[in-house]
């Protein structure tokens, strides 16, 4: 069913499709409406769930935790302060192998307060062993919700579908709603090999000496490979019952571009845009869309940056003292290669501020005009 | 005790009744012979062996002028006189001279014949009094008068009777040989007191003028060993003839020591060693029941002292007291004073009992243990020393001390 | 003399483990599990308890047991009803067995959130007073001038102890009562009174650590049987936020048979003794007539 729907409701819909049992909710710009709509869902009955009113973001994890190790679904949503709060909670809901799927809002961290879009609080978690997608589109947030359940359920790890504050969470778009019956072939229940259950009795999380702990962590690491090939492989599960499928990265106009933007988010969709008005002048550009930060896609960009000569990567990010995050990690892919493009990192976007058509051709221009980036991190937007 | 202690401390009857007793376990009893006299002491050698308990009934001298007045009495002669029956006129006014059981018996009687003022005169302070202290209390309540620090120094007569006495103060010095406080005369501080009667008693003396010689005895008192053994031929002594520790349950005691040692003279295998094992409890007492039931296992088992009782456990419950007569009941009668416990205050007695050192299966080790390392059996508890850690909380929560907690190794 | 106790035997914490000798904890959480049997999830937030049980692949623990971060003993086990519900177990009991650091302290927001929204399980707080674990630091439940290695002697602490039972009852959940080890029945009894009850239920459970405390072993209930009664942990339960019954009223004994056992309190002056015997004896009767009221 096809509605128009602000992005935050395209979340809630969804968490309502995968017959999520357990959500835990504590407000926070501009995630809230999020689960605002989820409080209606089940108070209506539309929804079957428990709705915990806790009474921090660090209990919502931990509740989360609860009700995910006792084998039922589980969800919540954060951004920013609220996610960095439950920051020590998600190395242990990863650690303890959850398949938690949480929504964040990427919005900025303090200080200073400031509620609009940036990616930096998403990507600070980076090492937590969480996957994290992130959308462009109501629509993809929707069904990558849907999805991550199943993705996370098979590789035991908690997942995080990230959104743009207000740019996602809070405009109206057309999205469709897909029907109960066949989400419900598509996501069966929860059954985990594990539980806590009374009836078998088992200790979790327990100490555990150095002669053990590094083959935990391994474990860890090699689901997180694994996701790579499970992600693509739900993606194909689900572009057979709903028509509509994302991959790791999405690669738009990327035949013989010489030069690539490398973006995500709602930044992509403006990228989009121009990178049609370059090709309609004839210039060789294309855009690639990173949708799966962890796990990392080195291989998907690789292959879709073969034969690229500059890459163009837009971070609406920062990892101080370094530089974009994005750029940085697509570093490291080329790091013992001989070969690869040269990249360019770009700072833009922080705190809301607008990553306009004109933004973007700036960059591409400087790109097109440097042989090599002056620096290693570049603000285009900075205001002297 | 059937003379020498009066009729309100211990009735006639009860002694009657524990001496039928002995003589219904075949016991020959033989009265009315006094050996060194109607009987010679060289007779006893047809017997295998002989206890000596002929107790001290000799009063001590004072040795002042004026002690064979008509009016001075031997308080021992006069406890006998009046446990016998006799009514004797002591006069109203009174004194007697001591400070031992037998001058209070000696007080507490007179009091009860009449006399309206009794007066014990003692020449040291309350502390070195011997007497029992509940008696000295007893008395006092009572009505008895006690002097302290005075002693008499001549009687003085009225036409052959007593009259009154002089006396002197006296203060305590150095101690003597007997470990007690020298009593000293202060100079010039006689005074006079008025009296009808006085009894003397000072202490009391054996006679072992019927031993013989091979029997040694010193000031009196036949030197036995520990237990009772005189070690000349099978001659045993015990009693006010063998200590100058004259209770009752000394005496007692005595005996029982001496019937063990007589036993096991007669196995013919005499041995100190034997009297060794059967000790018991820290002050190493004689235990009869060790002798004729010597225990498997452990020789000398501890003794649970008060200490090692958790009284947590057990509610504050005052011992029952005997009850006893009012003071106005006492008056003028020789009744026993001591009522006796009823059939209820028994029990309620035997509910105070700790049952020290016997486990009686109430858990609390079972229940403390952190390591539940305590297994609970059908009839006993075993501690599973694989899980043990030695915390100790079982032996400090078992109520009754039954748990020992030893180190194995330093 | 009261006979023999009357408890199940069934043991659900295996022998061999890792507490300190004389842990008063250990004897405590026999009863618990005693009283709530093998339908019990045990929530454990970092204390010794994350530790006692043993090291992986070994657990001390016969019923099923979840280790979580420190402050979350509260909110895991919100999440963890909620999921039971959603499974439909109403059956299973949940029992949150935290420290009194993971409880007065750092987890206090999740257990107040729990205590308003009323979540249906078992908080014990197991309060020994300080943060052992990590070696007897100071929490908001270490007791006026006690010592620790953060109030040393020289500067012992200063501050009352939190009175985490007013303000659980302030959150009016159906039950809370004070619990100590050397009280086992009335422990037991609590357990399985709570278990009935739907909703959040706080024990607060005073526990003796013999290493902490600096107490011999051996004394480790006596010394916790002493707190009881010189009243400076009276025994009591609270109903629905209103009901105040008193469950041990003894006879006057004083403070100092409890402290002067005690090495962290070796250092209290006869001055300070009789300020926590004033002080003791103004809360008690205060409480007293709250019972009568």
């Amino acid at each position: 069913m096809k509605k128009v729907i602000e992005g935050s409701h395209a979340v809630s819909y969804a968490v309502m499709l995968s017959r999520v049992q357990v959500i835990c909710a504590y407000p926070i710009t501009p995630q809230t409406h999020i689960v605002e709509k989820l409080s209606d869902l089940c108070s209506t009955g539309e929804m079957q769930a428990k709705f915990l009113k806790v009474e921090s973001e660090h209990s919502a994890m931990a509740g989360c935790i609860g009700a995910s190790a006792v084998g039922t679904r589980a969800f919540t949503a954060s951004s920013s302060q609220g996610l960095a709060l439950m920051h020590e909670l998600l190395h242990w809901a990863a650690g303890a192998r959850l398949p938690i799927v949480m929504a964040n809002v990427n919005r900025a961290l303090g200080a200073p307060w400031n509620i609009w879009c940036d990616q930096t609080d998403s990507l600070s978690q980076r090492d937590t062993g969480w996957l994290q997608f992130y959308c462009e589109s109501s629509q993809e947030a929707l069904d990558t919700v849907i999805q991550a359940y199943k993705i996370s359920e098979r590789v035991s790890l908690p997942s995080m579908v990230v959104l743009d504050a207000f740019y996602l969470s809070h405009t109206f778009e057309p999205v469709n709603i897909p029907d109960r019956e066949r989400v419900d072939r598509f996501l069966p229940p929860y059954e985990p090999k594990y539980r806590l259950d009374p009836k078998d009795p088992r200790s979790f999380s327990g100490l555990t000496p150095p002669d053990l702990f590094t083959e935990m962590r391994y474990q860890i690491q090699e689901a997180m490979e694994e996701a790579k090939k499970v992600i693509l492989h739900v993606d194909e599960e689900f572009d057979a019952l709903f028509g509509r499928r994302y991959g790791l990265v999405e690669g738009y106009r990327l035949e013989d571009a010489e030069l690539v933007l490398v973006t995500s988010g709602t930044a992509a969709s403006t990228a989009r845009d121009v990178i049609d008005q370059y090709r309609d002048d004839g210039k060789p550009v294309g855009m690639l869309k990173v949708r799966t930060f962890r796990p990392f896609p080195s291989e998907e960009i690789r292959k879709a940056l073969k034969n690229v000569s500059k890459v163009a990567v837009i971070d609406r990010n920062i990892s101080f003292g370094m530089g974009g995050i994005f750029a940085e990690e697509l570093k490291s892919v080329y790091g013992n290669e001989e070969e690869g493009p040269i990249i360019f990192g770009y700072i833009a976007g922080l705190g809301g501020r607008d990553i306009t058509r004109e933004t973007i051709s700036g960059i591409i221009e400087y790109t097109f005009e440097e042989d090599r980036p002056k620096k290693p991190s570049l603000w285009p937007d900075l205001r002297r | 005790m059937r003379f020498g202690i009066p009729e309100y401390r211990l009735p006639r009857l009860i002694v009657d009744h524990e001496i039928q007793d002995i003589q219904s376990w075949g016991v020959e009893i033989k009265t009315n012979i006094r050996i060194g006299k109607d009987m010679p002491f060289e007779a006893l050698k047809t017997f295998q062996a002989v206890f000596i308990a002929t107790g001290a009934h000799e009063s001590r001298r004072l040795n002042v002028e004026g002690e064979n007045l008509e009016g001075v009495y031997s308080g021992l002669d006069l406890l006998k006189r009046i446990k016998a029956g006799e009514k004797i006129a002591l006069g109203k006014k009174i004194s007697v001279i001591g400070g031992g059981n037998v001058a209070i018996d000696v007080a507490r009687s007179a009091l009860r014949l009449g006399a309206e003022t009794v007066e014990i005169l003692y020449r040291r302070s309350r502390e070195e009094m011997p007497a029992f202290p509940q008696e000295v209390e007893e008395a006092l309540r009572e009505g008895v008068k006690i002097h302290f620090l005075v002693s008499p120094k001549k009687i003085l007569g009225d036409g052959g009777n007593v009259a009154g006495m002089e006396c002197i103060r006296m203060r305590l010095a150095e101690p003597d040989e007997s470990g007690r406080k020298k009593a000293v005369p202060v100079e010039g501080s006689s005074f006079t007191i008025d009296t009808e009667s006085m009894i003397t008693a000072i202490g009391e003396a054996s006679d072992p003028g019927f031993l013989p010689d091979d029997i040694p005895s010193r000031e009196g008192l036949i030197q036995t060993d520990e237990m009772g053994f005189i070690h000349v031929r099978g001659y045993f002594a015990g009693g006010d003839v063998a200590t100058l520790d004259r209770t009752v349950a000394v005496a007692i005691g005595s005996g029982k020591k001496a019937a063990l040692a007589i036993h096991e003279y007669l196995q013919g295998s005499w041995s100190t060693k034997t009297f060794e094992s059967i000790r018991v409890g820290s002050q190493g007492t004689i235990s009869a029941k060790k002798y004729f039931h010597p225990p498997k296992g452990e020789a000398n088992p501890p003794v649970m002292t008060f200490k090692e009782i958790n009284t947590d456990y057990f509610e504050h419950h005052g011992r029952v007291s005997n009850p006893s007569l009012s003071l106005e009941q006492r008056r003028g009668t020789f009744d026993e004073i001591h009522l006796g416990l009823t059939r209820d205050m028994v029990e309620e007695e035997t509910h105070r009992c700790f049952n020290c050192g016997v486990c009686n299966q109430c858990d609390h080790c079972w229940t403390f243990c952190p390591d539940m390392a305590v297994k609970k059996k059908k009839d006993h508890y075993e501690i599973d020393y694989d899980y043990c850690k030695g915390c100790g909380i079982c032996f400090v929560e078992c109520p009754r001390g039954a748990i020992l907690l030893e180190e194995e190794m330093r | 003399m009261k006979g023999p106790r009357q408890f199940p035997e069934e043991e659900y914490l295996s022998s061999g483990h890792l507490a300190c000798a004389g842990c008063g904890a250990a004897i405590a959480i026999r009863y618990a599990l005693k009283a709530l049997g093998e339908e019990t999830i045990v929530v454990i937030p970092a204390s010794c308890w994350s530790i006692v049980p043993g090291v992986f692949p070994h657990t001390a623990f016969k019923v099923t047991a979840y280790h979580v971060a420190f402050e979350t003993a509260a909110s895991t086990a919100t999440g963890i009803t909620a999921g039971l519900e959603m499974k439909g177990d109403l059956g299973t009991s949940v029992m949150a067995w935290a420290g009194d650091g993971a409880t007065f302290d750092i987890g206090f927001q999740a257990l107040s959130g729990a205590a308003e929204r009323n979540d249906d399980f078992i908080y014990v707080c197991n309060d020994n007073e300080a943060y052992m674990n990590t070696g007897t630091q100071r929490s908001s439940a270490t007791p006026y001038l006690a010592w620790t290695t953060t109030t040393p002697t020289s500067q012992p602490k200063m501050e009352p102890k939190k009175n985490i039972m007013e303000i659980m009852v302030a959150h009016q959940i159906p039950y809370a009562a004070t619990a100590c080890v050397a009280y086992p029945e009335d422990f037991y009894n609590k357990m399985r009174k709570a278990k009935e009850i739907k909703g959040l239920k706080f024990i607060h459970l005073l526990s003796t650590c013999p290493t902490g405390w600096r107490i011999p072993s051996q004394f480790s209930i006596k010394v916790a049987r002493l707190a009881v009664l010189t009243r400076i942990f009276p025994l009591y339960e609270v109903e629905d936020g209103e009901r105040l019954t008193i469950n041990v009223k003894p006879e006057f004994r004083p403070v100092r048979d409890y402290l002067k056992m005690q090495g962290r309190f070796n250092h209290l002056t006869d001055q300070n003794i009789e300020t926590i015997q004033q002080n003791v004896e103004k809360t008690w009767n205060k409480l007293v007539k709250r019972a009568e009221f």
